[in-house]
């Protein structure tokens, strides 16, 4: 079966046929985060296994140095100290999953708001547009009716003049 | 004999906004419409973690195991024991709570999105209406217009023809 494990450089080999065959992703090789999270791991346990020396007191000479006692009290503050450096790596940890997280809802808070001033800009151009063609539906009611209000007055005047005209002859 | 023209009676209440009056038909549309697919963010309000990292990020692996069997073993694997408990519940409140934060600051900004959408849709209804009423009160006023020149037209060239006859009877009669 594959192995659980990203952290090899070696070709993928099934199980079935004992031949290497490629696989349609590549090989799996070692990256930064895994890199990171072993680092971080093995330091972490390490910690948790080591520090302890550091805190042995050496008292008395020969076969008495140390005692259960002094060990045990090296132990439990070995303990702590490493545990605060464990804390802190999975803060790190976190962190590095709650940053792009974070700048990602940012992101989406930006483009949905550069999307909206899109939105106000066509309005913008749209109403600019309507009140230009709403004015040419005027301007042009206007020019009509003001041809047909001269041609009236113009009939009407060469009517009267008609009639003044036979009236005289009358 | 000519008669006068009655005056019409009183214009009557106004139309009710928001409602259909056959004696004022209604010019666009009643509402803003919302566009096409409908409001629509694309601001996710999902937790950005899966259950499975948020495991692996809260996951302490117990570091220390004492073998043996006298209390300073057992006590000092309790102690660990309690240093990783409390790490993982500080990790898991810390998530939690940036969970919480993400997700309500998602939510605040999905619906400022939404209701600027909203708006956006309003003010367009408001400019696609008042359009239609602006271009509705030309062509009413176009109309009369030109109801009230053919009607001058009219009523001059009758009173024309009326001075006209006249003359012909003043005419008729003097030879009379």
């Amino acid at each position: 079966m594959f192995s659980n494990t990203a952290s090899t450089n070696s070709p993928v080999r099934y199980q079935t046929s004992q031949n290497y065959a490629p696989t349609f992703s590549g090989p799996i090789t070692q990256n930064d985060e895994f890199a990171r999270q072993a680092r971080r791991d093995s330091m972490a346990q390490a910690a948790f296994q080591g520090d302890q020396r550091g805190y042995t007191t050496q008292a008395g000479p020969g076969i008495r140095a140390g005692s259960k006692q002094s060990a045990y009290r090296a132990g439990l503050l070995a303990d702590s100290n490493s545990a605060k450096g464990y804390a802190q790596a999975q803060q790190d940890k976190f962190n590095q999953y709650a940053q792009p997280a974070s700048a990602g809802l940012l992101f989406q808070e930006r483009q949905a708001g550069e999307q909206g001033w899109l939105r106000d800009l066509l309005l913008d151009r749209d109403d600019t547009r309507t009140q230009e063609r709403k004015a040419a539906y005027k301007r042009r009611s206007d020019v009509v009716t003001g041809d047909f209000q001269r041609a009236v007055e113009d009939a009407i005047a060469a009517k009267n003049r008609e009639v003044e005209i036979a009236s005289s002859i009358l | 004999m000519a008669k006068k023209a009655n005056p019409p009676g009183p214009l009557g209440n106004a139309p009710k906004p928001g409602f259909a009056n056959p004696l004022y038909p209604t010019i666009g549309k009643l509402d803003a419409s919302p566009p096409q697919g409908g409001y629509r963010s694309q601001i996710n309000t999902q937790s950005p973690f899966g259950p499975a990292l948020l495991a692996s990020t809260a996951k302490v692996a117990n570091p220390y195991h004492g073998y043996g069997t006298g209390a300073g073993d057992m006590t000092r694997s309790a102690f660990a024991r309690s240093l990783t408990d409390t790490s993982r519940n500080a990790m898991n409140r810390s998530i939690d709570k940036f969970n919480v934060d993400y997700r309500t600051q998602a939510e605040k900004s999905r619906g400022e999105d939404i209701l600027a959408q909203r708006q956006n849709s309003m003010d367009r209804y408001r400019m696609d209406t008042l359009r239609d009423v602006y271009n509705a009160d030309v062509a009413t006023g176009y109309d009369q217009r030109v109801k009230d020149l053919t009607a001058y037209q009219t009523r001059e060239f009758k009173n024309a023809d009326a001075k006209m006859t006249a003359s012909i009877l003043h005419a008729v009669g003097g030879l009379i």
